[in-house]
């Protein structure tokens, strides 16, 4: 039996009577597949998975060029095509799965079979993540299982030839395994529908470098897998992490460098995909999240780059804007070491009362503890307040990003590139970010909030500024310190009025007192920039 | 609608995939890429690839021609943590006008730095090839050398350098000659905040 499917109505994208249709014939499926004919049966899917493909072409273009802007058609359309994924995802791992009655099929079948599940794994992780919907957590634990057959039956390094976007593709069950936990991983909050499927693409073309190993590589860094572990897929490898496999980065990184060579020449890397049409902008932020990414892996062992130990749907605490950021989200987190903080404050006394600092770190505590312990608090910094309203959300969370699943009635306050803290984990710091991206969920009432994290430890300071006058001034600062030791990366966050003013500032860090200016801008947004510390330009 | 083209799943023998040990280009191939012989279509894409990455080289052409202003665009990247960023500007700026000899000691220091004793010998050998008998070369070469030396006290092409073995001052070609930085003080600041952060993650 063969199932075809008549081409869908494209115009501003809704469910119809055939996207229906194919549903049924999808879940009708399942009475065809014969567990003991294993062959027969995954050539039937990939059929299948060839007719929703073609049947969806125009579909997933709209939604890709149009960055799902959705009308409620679209996220519909958007839904259907996950869900129709995951149906097929479904019917290919019960198929690796046959009954103990059954006859023994050959290894290419189970082969076959195996990388067409973890192949529609792959894209059903993707196409939830562009309509709106969270990760699915038990993920990882179905490609474990997956791979784990597959090295049972000693097939997951066999090379396949398999057929994407009607390109034939040199893969393995390994590689195709590696594609779908790195989508896992990547698919955060912060990475747009259109940079998604680029990312897809590339994954794809890189095929030949996802690899893994049985022992960290001891020149690279490396993510790794524990197997045992269903809640958890590719994660960054610090040593003593329980893992019994592992992905060098460096191949990962040679691939990145190919493929920005390609773009040098003149080629948009791959060559093919929907992604082809994509903006230059869209594909130049795909090498910069994945520089990013890379970076993070990279620094791993450094324990200011732990991970978060949260998991998605997981309430966090949020602060939007620089001055209540720095007012109550930083409240405890002064650049001050504690056993000085508090003589700082009485030796200083004439410093804070003759300044514009208003809040003392024990009125802050105080209005932070009155306010109840879920939502958005105050917005200040642009004048406006924000009532506390629903619960805010984690989304999904990645080293570089997160997500935040926000009431659309807040979230229609915070605007890209507006500041944003979050306290992620109970009793730890709070982490500063930058809103990045806005996006509606599949829930009318809820938006998805992007955020790039500037820093999971940043620290709240008092600058003073340095004139001749007899008159102490003060700003407040954000201190956000860069990962490299020479220290030139290090930046404070400052309103418009302070950075502009462009005197010499002194600031109390840890135990010492330091002279700085502020350098160039490195980053901006409503009322507050990103400024590079300068310690030569001070003297 | 019915489909037109058979699906293929084919297993393969062997376990190695043809492709698997592509390699980037060298850097004598990547370093001298001949503009002329990019076509228009390719060279606009080039030329739009630079632009939306690299925002202040609007006009790739001629900016990237732009010494000084390369230099420091640069050291404000490996600055902001960005060392690929800035070599790929290098690179870039480069292959537009390799007649630009900062920019070689500018990657000369960088790989010493990054300790790529192959890049390094691999960008010394394309240095010297380029500017041979030019002043820039004698002025230069004697600290090429000794940096090599330093990083392979062993390889022949390094053998000939006197005082081996003393430490070397570094040449700062990848620091802008306008820059006033003061690196001690800028790690102690540096320090400081790390200091700061751990009392918070520790606590």
């Amino acid at each position: 039996m063969e199932f075809t499917f008549a081409a869908g109505s494209q115009a501003g994208l809704q469910l119809t009577r055939a996207h229906r249709a194919l549903t049924d014939q999808l879940l009708a499926l399942e009475q065809h597949l014969d567990k003991n004919n294993l062959g027969k049966s995954a050539q039937l899917l990939l059929r299948s998975m060839r007719s929703l493909e073609d049947f969806s072409s125009k579909d997933r273009e709209h939604l890709l060029q149009n960055n799902l802007t959705q009308g409620d058609g679209d996220t519909a359309v958007a839904e259907w095509l996950a869900t129709s994924y995951e149906d097929l995802a479904r019917l290919a791992r019960g198929l690796v799965s046959p009954p103990a009655d059954a006859d023994k099929p050959k290894l290419s079948d189970v082969t076959e079979a195996i990388s067409l599940a973890l192949l529609l794994i792959g894209y059903s992780t993707k196409w939830r993540k562009i309509s709106g919907q969270r990760p699915d957590q038990a993920t990882p634990q179905r490609l474990h299982l997956l791979y784990k057959m597959a090295a049972k039956a000693k097939v997951e390094a066999a090379i396949l030839n398999i057929n994407i976007e009607r390109r034939a593709v040199e893969t393995t069950i390994e590689a195709l395994y590696v594609r779908a936990l790195l989508l896992e991983r990547f698919a955060s909050g912060n990475l747009s529908p259109r940079r998604l499927e680029i990312l897809d693409s590339w994954l794809i073309s890189w095929m030949n470098a996802l690899w893994l190993t049985r022992e960290p590589q001891a020149d690279s860094p490396s993510l790794c897998i524990d197997i045992r572990n269903e809640f958890r897929g590719l994660t960054r490898y610090t040593p003593g992490e329980r893992a019994n496999l592992f992905l060098s980065l460096r191949p990962l990184q040679r691939q990145l460098e190919l493929a920005v060579d390609d773009f040098h020449q003149g080629i948009i890397f791959p060559g093919w995909g929907m992604g082809i049409s994509f903006r230059m902008e869209e594909h130049v932020a795909v090498i910069d999240f994945l520089d990013r990414e890379f970076s993070l892996i990279a620094n791993a062992e450094s324990a200011r780059n732990k991970r978060f130990a949260v998991g998605q749907g997981a309430e966090v605490k949020v602060f939007c804007g620089f001055n209540d950021i720095w007012t109550s989200a930083l409240a405890t987190q002064s650049s001050q070491t504690q056993s000085r903080a508090g003589n700082l404050v009485a030796s200083h006394g004439a410093v804070m009362s003759g300044a514009s600092i208003d809040d003392s770190p024990s009125s802050q505590s105080a209005r932070q503890a009155s306010l109840s312990s879920t939502g958005i608090f105050n917005a200040g910094g642009h004048g406006t307040t924000l009532a506390q309203r629903t619960p805010v959300r984690l989304f999904d969370i990645s080293d570089s990003g997160l997500g935040l699943e926000m009431a659309s009635e807040d979230a229609a306050q915070v605007e890209v590139d507006d500041l944003i803290a979050m306290q992620i984990e109970t009793g730890r710091p709070c982490v500063l970010g930058v809103v990045v991206r806005k996006a509606n969920l599949h829930r009318q009432q809820s938006m998805l909030i992007g955020v790039r994290v500037l820093s999971k430890v940043p620290l709240r300071a008092t600058l003073e500024h340095v004139t001749e006058s007899t008159v102490r001034h003060t700003s407040k600062g954000i201190l956000v310190p860069g990962s490299a030791d020479h220290g030139f990366a290090d930046s404070v966050i400052v309103n418009d009025q302070t950075f502009k003013a462009s005197s010499k500032l002194s600031v109390m860090i840890a135990s010492n007192i330091f002279h700085i200016r502020l350098g160039r801008a490195r980053h901006q947004g409503r009322g507050w920039k990103l400024a590079a510390i300068d310690v030569g330009l001070a003297l | 609608m019915m489909l037109t083209q058979p699906i293929t799943l084919v297993v393969l023998p062997g376990t190695t995939p043809a492709t698997a040990n592509a390699q980037p280009r060298s850097l004598r191939e990547s370093l001298c890429l001949p503009n002329e012989q990019l076509h228009r279509g390719a060279l606009q894409l080039r030329n739009r690839y630079i632009a939306t990455r690299f925002t202040r080289f609007a006009e790739p052409g001629a900016s990237l021609s732009n010494t000084d202003e390369v230099i420091n665009w640069a050291r404000q990247m490996l600055d902001d943590e960005q060392s690929r960023l800035a070599m790929e500007l290098l690179h870039l700026a480069l292959q537009e006008n390799p007649q630009q000899p900062k920019l070689w000691l500018f990657l000369l220091e960088q790989s010493f730095l990054n300790s790529d004793v192959v890049q390094f010998a691999e960008l010394a050998d394309l240095f010297l090839e380029r500017f041979a008998g030019q002043e820039i070369v004698a002025t230069t070469q004697p600290i090429i050398d000794a940096m090599g030396h330093d990083m392979a006290p062993q390889d022949p092409r390094y053998a000939h350098v006197r005082n081996a073995g003393e430490k070397f001052m570094l040449p700062n070609w990848s620091i802008p000659n306008s820059l006033d930085r003061d690196e001690k003080r800028q790690q102690a600041l540096h320090r400081a905040m790390v200091e700061a952060m751990m009392s918070h993650v520790s606590r």
